[in-house]
């Protein structure tokens, strides 16, 4: 829904107060669209206060209550760039609710298990294609150690990156903090498009086979670019909002 | 008129002078640039809230009159960034006055 859109005729304002309060509303719901309860309760409290100040001062001044509620109404400015711009330090519901995700991960630790499980998996399986297209395609035999070093790389980065992250974000805590954590949930993409495109890179026998590497793990890094950006939101949100707005999960 | 890159600046200047809420801050810039200076809700609010994410400013609400107010305060950091900021646009200040007046 649009807010209502009044067209000052000349001086005559046919803006009632009724109408200006709905006017507010819309306004409100229009910027706050899709935000946690929280963030809107905040962002709602604020603009109101605002808005019914303006018109106070304004009556105060002597001008007609359907004028000052015109007036305060085109101060709140345009809903829709005001909602992009609290985005920025707000946390939406599904922002919420990828949270919540990432927060059961870091406190499950079978879920954080599978997790680094899959990391083993996916390095096995893409080395292991990577070993058998190379032979095939390219009549060439590289050395196994050199596959291992790969493999061995890859595992060290699936498994004692995340447990490092892991222990520092329990240290001390009953609960892990999401804030620090997060970035092992994230590590689940990073290291899957890693791993895709060295296996491509070492299996590839010509330049669109790794084209083709490229756009593929291009992909599957844009999956862990919101979960980025969320991460780092909720790195840099003020402490009060943080807690009211994550419900609980945030220490 | 909106000065977008200077609101920040604006507003921890405006609160340097003691806590305050939103809509007297806005008052205040408005007033004091002569009417020059007039943000609306949709870009004061964000600002604040932007600010209290960096730690500049701090909030609290108060119950005035039977209804919530948010009051900002500036912290310690706070003061230490306006100190910047006004370095800051005092140079940037310099230099467009310096090319201006080369320019006449």
């Amino acid at each position: 829904m649009r807010p209502n859109r009044h067209v000052w005729d000349g001086g005559r304002v046919t803006l009632p107060g009724a109408e200006g309060r709905l006017a507010l509303e819309t306004w409100i719901e229009a910027a706050t669209r899709g935000f946690s309860p929280p963030a809107k309760e905040r962002i709602s409290l604020e603009i109101a206060q605002h808005y019914f100040d303006s018109v106070a001062a304004q009556m105060a001044e002597g001008v007609f209550e359907p004028a000052a509620h015109f007036r305060a109404r085109v101060d709140l400015g345009d809903a829709r760039k005001a909602r992009r711009r609290f985005r920025r330090h707000h946390l939406t519901e599904s922002d919420v609710e990828r949270a919540t995700t990432i927060f059961s991960v870091l406190q499950k630790p079978w879920r954080l298990g599978a997790v680094i499980a899959s990391h083993i998996l996916f390095g096995i399986l893409m080395i292991s294609m990577a070993f058998s297209l190379n032979r095939a395609r390219n009549g060439i035999t590289l050395n196994w150690i050199f596959f291992l070093g790969s493999y061995a790389g890859l595992v060290g980065t699936g498994v004692i990156l995340p447990a490092f992250l892991l222990v520092k974000s329990r240290s001390g805590r009953l609960k892990p903090d999401l804030r620090k954590g997060g970035y092992l949930v994230l590590m689940d993409w990073f290291f899957v498009a890693l791993a895709y495109l060295m296996s491509v890179t070492i299996s590839a026998g010509n330049a669109q086979d790794l084209i083709w590497g490229w756009i593929m793990a291009g992909i599957l890094v844009a999956f862990f670019i919101p979960d980025l950006f969320l991460l780092r939101k909720i790195r840099s949100m003020p402490q009060t909002d943080l807690k009211a707005e994550t419900a609980g999960l945030v220490a | 008129m909106a000065y977008k890159g200077g609101l920040n600046a604006l507003i921890l200047q405006s609160l340097s002078r003691g806590p305050n809420h939103g809509y007297r801050m806005a008052q205040e810039i408005k007033q004091k640039s002569g009417g020059v200076l007039h943000f609306k809700e949709g870009t004061l609010y964000p600002a604040l809230h932007g600010l209290e994410a960096k730690g500049w400013i701090s909030s609290e609400t108060q119950e005035e009159g039977g209804r919530l107010r948010c009051y900002y305060r500036l912290t310690v950091e706070g003061k230490k960034a306006l100190a910047r900021q006004k370095q800051e646009w005092s140079r940037y200040a310099g230099a467009i006055k310096l090319l201006l007046e080369e320019a006449v």
